[in-house]
């Protein structure tokens, strides 16, 4: 069983990769405003490999509802601990 | 084993993907190419972007993508001003997804239309789509009348196969309804990125997609192979023919495992008529393997289907090394197959260059291996394709005919050498688009242009293409030498000058190079033509060449840049007659 904050360490580091950013740079509060190239295509991105990161899928209403990480990681713990 | 093993699509993820490419991106990676890819477009491709970077760049190749808007196509081509004009790429991909719910859009297709735009008003390489089939649930079929919608798709890809066919080498075929097949409808289509972005493409399915516009960059950029060597105990059939004898081996059609090794024939045959240059290579008696070939009933592969051999029991990477010298071609152009580990190893240590693939331990991977790893790509298929085997059994017999003279000079004119040196004709457009994608050694700038590049300086009266044709008592080489002139403000400059190493060393360059430079000197009236030299890996005996007809040099930013005045100095050519063929 993976902890929670081994969760919030991989959605960093996927952040970090689907948006070309150093990891160091991810803070807790990041949203489109604070990261480059978090745009409606790097959203995309974002949700697929998020989903292939923790073997998950997310309604449409979930994808729209990640605005920012913390909105990311309390989707992704939602479908982790609905499986 | 080295890079040449193919890799399954499965098994790279999106993440790997992405850190890869990013890697790449910040290192600020050297690339050997780059080419102008844009998209016209009804959708949002662009998340196919990670996935065509990952497969280029691993090619060395720089992808630099561009969009078209999402609305009128037709305009996109049309507008003076649009991206698709002004950056003149070097590939078109006219991406298309049909709604299958939109039954208005469903009435008209304009992909024919929008082709033929593309081809007049560009001179990129064009690739099109198939429709993915509907894969919503039917109602229950109640004859031809119901089935509007899948009705429709089947026209749509109809049209879209017979536009491809109809325009070979210049429209390619993306062919979305194989990509279903293989991926499946759960893992093609997005419901939720169609309606929240119009994206409606998964991962897996772009995935296939991006191999195979990256595949179609490879081959223009010059990245093809031309020869594939093979082992032959266990891997042209099964068994030891040394040991087992001709009826001891496997390699019988109506048997398991025989089966398996006979197919994999009909494939290197198919490879050997596509103008794959087929070689052996393998520690045994010469006299045993030719045994196997001219006796065994279902031994497909025959001694004339063989550009070289060599069977003995020196070590494979010499082997390969004489074989690469013979054929007068690049290791880096040849693959290499063996089932043992030991000897795969070997040659990709001792020649990194060559493609080594392995022999799969699960036999029955064997027959699609060759074609898993995609090595042999071509867009076109000219006529000198299919009979280049015949054309090196013919070297073979002229080298053998060298050894009996002492004076070179007498040797030449027992050739009974013909050449026939034009201007390029419609017909020829298409080889010599493929010359300038495969010829790296005898190649002035190694500048690879496609057919809509040749056909517009076909057009140009500011430029001349001049084509090659050689034929010799041994045989046909067919076009295998073109040139092309550019008049600009500064003067008249070779802009590409290449010949196929076949028919190298008998004098023939010299005879072409003065008549295109006669050419250049009648049609613009100057007295000097520019030779810019710029060197590549391969490419360094065009330099002796222009040493020896005395092309003065002068450095500019790394290119020699070469004049020649006057007509180009020859040694003694009157042995070779000038005669019209292929017209």
């Amino acid at each position: 069983m993976t902890t929670e904050i081994e969760v919030d360490a991989r959605i960093k580091q996927v952040v970090s990769n689907v948006f070309a950013v150093d990891v160091a740079t991810v803070t807790e509060d990041a949203s489109p405003d604070t990261v480059g190239n978090w745009d409606s295509l790097g959203h995309m991105n974002l949700v697929v490999a998020l989903e292939e990161e923790f073997h998950i899928q997310f309604s449409d209403e979930q994808m729209m509802e990640m605005l920012n990480l913390p909105l990311v990681v309390c989707v992704v713990k939602e479908q982790l601990a609905a499986r | 084993m080295n890079s040449g093993q193919p890799t399954e699509l499965t098994a790279v993820t999106f993440n790997q993907i992405l850190a890869y490419v990013n890697d790449v991106e910040k290192s600020g990676g050297a690339f050997q190419k780059s080419l102008r890819i844009h998209f016209l477009r009804n959708f949002t491709i662009e998340p196919i972007a990670p996935y065509l970077k990952y497969y280029c760049y691993q090619a060395g190749i720089q992808p630099i993508l561009s969009y078209s808007d999402y609305g009128n196509l037709r305009h996109a081509l049309l507008d003076p001003e649009s991206a698709i004009v002004t950056s003149s790429p070097d590939i078109i991909i006219l991406s298309q997804y049909f709604d299958s719910c939109d039954l208005e859009a469903q009435t008209q297709d304009d992909t024919p239309g929008l082709v033929a735009l593309a081809l007049e008003k560009t001179s990129a390489t064009i690739l099109v789509n198939t429709q993915i089939p509907d894969l919503w649930p039917h109602l229950v079929e109640t004859g031809p009348e119901s089935g509007g919608r899948p009705r429709f798709f089947e026209d749509v890809n109809r049209s879209v196969r017979s536009i491809c066919a109809a325009h070979p080498a210049r429209v390619i075929l993306m062919d979305w309804e194989r990509y279903i097949q293989r991926v499946g409808a759960q893992d093609a289509l997005d419901s939720r990125y169609w309606y929240l972005n119009k994206a409606p493409l998964k991962k897996t399915f772009l995935s296939h997609y991006a191999i195979d516009i990256a595949r179609v960059a490879k081959v223009l950029v010059g990245q093809v192979k031309k020869c594939l060597i093979l082992d032959c105990d266990n891997t042209l059939w099964g068994g030891i023919v040394g040991e087992d004898g001709v009826s001891g081996i496997k390699l019988d059609k109506n048997e398991y495992p025989g089966k398996i090794f006979y197919d994999f024939h009909q494939i290197i045959i198919g490879l050997a008529h596509r103008g794959v240059m087929i070689c052996l290579c393998s520690k045994n008696n010469e006299a045993d393997i030719f045994e196997v070939l001219d006796q065994h009933t279902d031994c497909l592969i025959k001694r004339t289907h063989l550009s070289g051999f060599q069977i003995n029991w020196e070590d494979k990477a010499s082997n390969i090394r004489l074989l690469a010298e013979r054929l007068n071609i690049g290791l880096d152009s040849m693959v290499f197959v063996d089932d043992s580990g030991i000897e795969c190893d070997w040659v990709a240590k001792a020649l990194p260059e060559v493609t080594v693939v392995q022999v799969p331990k699960d036999l029955s991977q064997l027959p699609a291996l060759i074609l898993k790893g995609q090595f042999f790509d071509t867009l076109t298929l000219s006529a000198e394709d299919k009979t280049r085997t015949l054309g090196y059994q013919q070297e073979q017999r002229r080298q053998n005919t060298a050894q009996q003279f002492a004076d070179v000079e007498e040797y030449l004119a027992s050739l009974a050498l013909e050449v026939d040196i034009h201007e390029c004709l419609p017909t020829e457009i298409a080889r010599v688009a493929q010359l300038t994608q495969k010829t790296n050694q005898f190649n002035l700038r190694g500048r690879r242009y496609s057919e809509g590049d040749i056909t517009r300086f076909v057009e140009s009266d500011q430029h001349k293409v001049m084509v090659l044709w050689v034929k010799d008592r041994f045989g046909e080489y067919g076009l295998t030498g073109a040139a092309i002139l550019a008049h600009t403000p500064e003067g008249v400059e070779m802009d590409t000058l290449l010949m196929s190493c076949r028919i190298l060393s008998r004098r023939v360059e010299f005879a072409f190079l003065t008549q295109c430079i006669d050419l250049a000197h009648r049609s613009w009236a100057v007295p000097t033509v520019a030779v810019p030299f710029v060197p590549t890996a391969k490419n360094a005996q065009v330099k002796q060449f222009l040493d020896a007809v005395g092309c003065v040099f002068e450095d500019r930013e790394g290119v020699a840049w070469g004049l020649i005045t006057g007509l180009p100095n020859t040694p003694k050519i009157q042995f070779i007659q000038f005669k019209e063929m292929g017209r």
